[in-house]
């Protein structure tokens, strides 16, 4: 995962403490309640309020604000997205059980039945490496990511 | 901290774990935010009745026992894999920092901790998109 880094020479125990410091940074913005900051915090910074779109299952909050310390990757590169109303945390398609084994396996369930259920490789593919909720399409065989059914990590542990 | 600082010596001094000496705060303030959700409740439950949101989600701010529960253990399951993959992982970089890098940066000098702290920082990025979006 890290491989870049000692790579440029980074002494690999250092690569590890900045993975903590990020991680342990990551740990104030899980609130609902710290509002909105200092405006060029919010720029720079991941925030609480950045970071609850991020866990929002909406529609409009899937697939944005994947920063750590940094909201300034998603400024970058494209997944950046404002909190405009209070998120809605879950799944999109709910689990309904707070069986930890469930909880962690049911996704990779989900994704076997649709592997076996799908006919030929190009959609057994797609379900494997496709966006979440990724659906064969009827006619022109290009997947299109169906935002609505997708399911996020939001609500979980990460 | 005495205790802590016993732990931490037994590990050779490379792999002092920060998060080790942040536990103590994550449970601290975990602790001020379940009274705040507790004593704010009815404030919470007022401003949510005038707004738009339909009733019956939890208040702001507010713990749900069993889904804490169930991220607490599932956290726990995640620590154990975690440092499994880590110290494979550790041998590894060790062995492309030792052999492949074309230099080695000292960790005394400022700009390597700038360097890892950004570097670790954008690879989160791409790897957490990765991992839950749609790549």
């Amino acid at each position: 995962m890290w491989i870049p880094l000692p790579l440029l020479g980074v002494p690999p125990w250092l690569v590890f403490t900045s993975f903590s410091i990020n991680l342990v940074y990551q740990f104030w913005i899980h609130t609902e309640r710290i509002g909105r900051l200092w405006r060029p915090v919010e720029f720079v910074l991941n925030t609480p309020s950045h970071h609850r779109v991020h866990h929002g299952m909406d529609a409009l909050y899937l697939d944005k604000n994947y920063g750590g310390i940094l909201i300034i990757w998603d400024r970058l590169f494209g997944t950046f997205q404002p909190e405009l109303f209070r998120p809605h945390y879950g799944l999109t398609k709910p689990v309904d059980t707070f069986n930890i084994w469930t909880l962690e396996s049911h996704e990779y369930v989900a994704i076997a039945h649709d592997v076996r259920l799908a006919t030929g490789w190009r959609n057994k593919f797609g379900y494997v490496f496709g966006p979440p909720g990724w659906e064969p399409a009827p006619e022109s065989g290009l997947g299109t990511p169906a935002a609505a059914d997708a399911t996020t990590e939001a609500g979980a542990v990460g | 901290m005495d205790q802590l600082g016993a732990v931490l010596s037994v590990l050779p001094a490379p792999m002092r774990d920060p998060v080790l000496v942040a536990v103590p705060f994550f449970v601290l303030f975990l602790a001020i935010e379940w009274t705040a959700a507790r004593k704010l409740e009815h404030l919470d439950a007022e401003s949510e009745s005038e707004s738009r949101f339909e009733s019956g989600r939890p208040a702001r701010g507010s713990y749900l026992d069993r889904d804490a529960r169930a991220s607490i253990s599932m956290g726990l399951v995640s620590v154990a894999t975690m440092g499994a993959w880590k110290f494979l992982g550790l041998l590894g970089y060790a062995a492309l920092y030792a052999y492949v890098a074309p230099w080695q940066l000292s960790a005394s000098q400022w700009y390597t901790w700038v360097i890892a702290l950004v570097g670790v920082d954008v690879l989160f990025y791409a790897y957490h998109r990765i991992a839950t979006g749609s790549g």
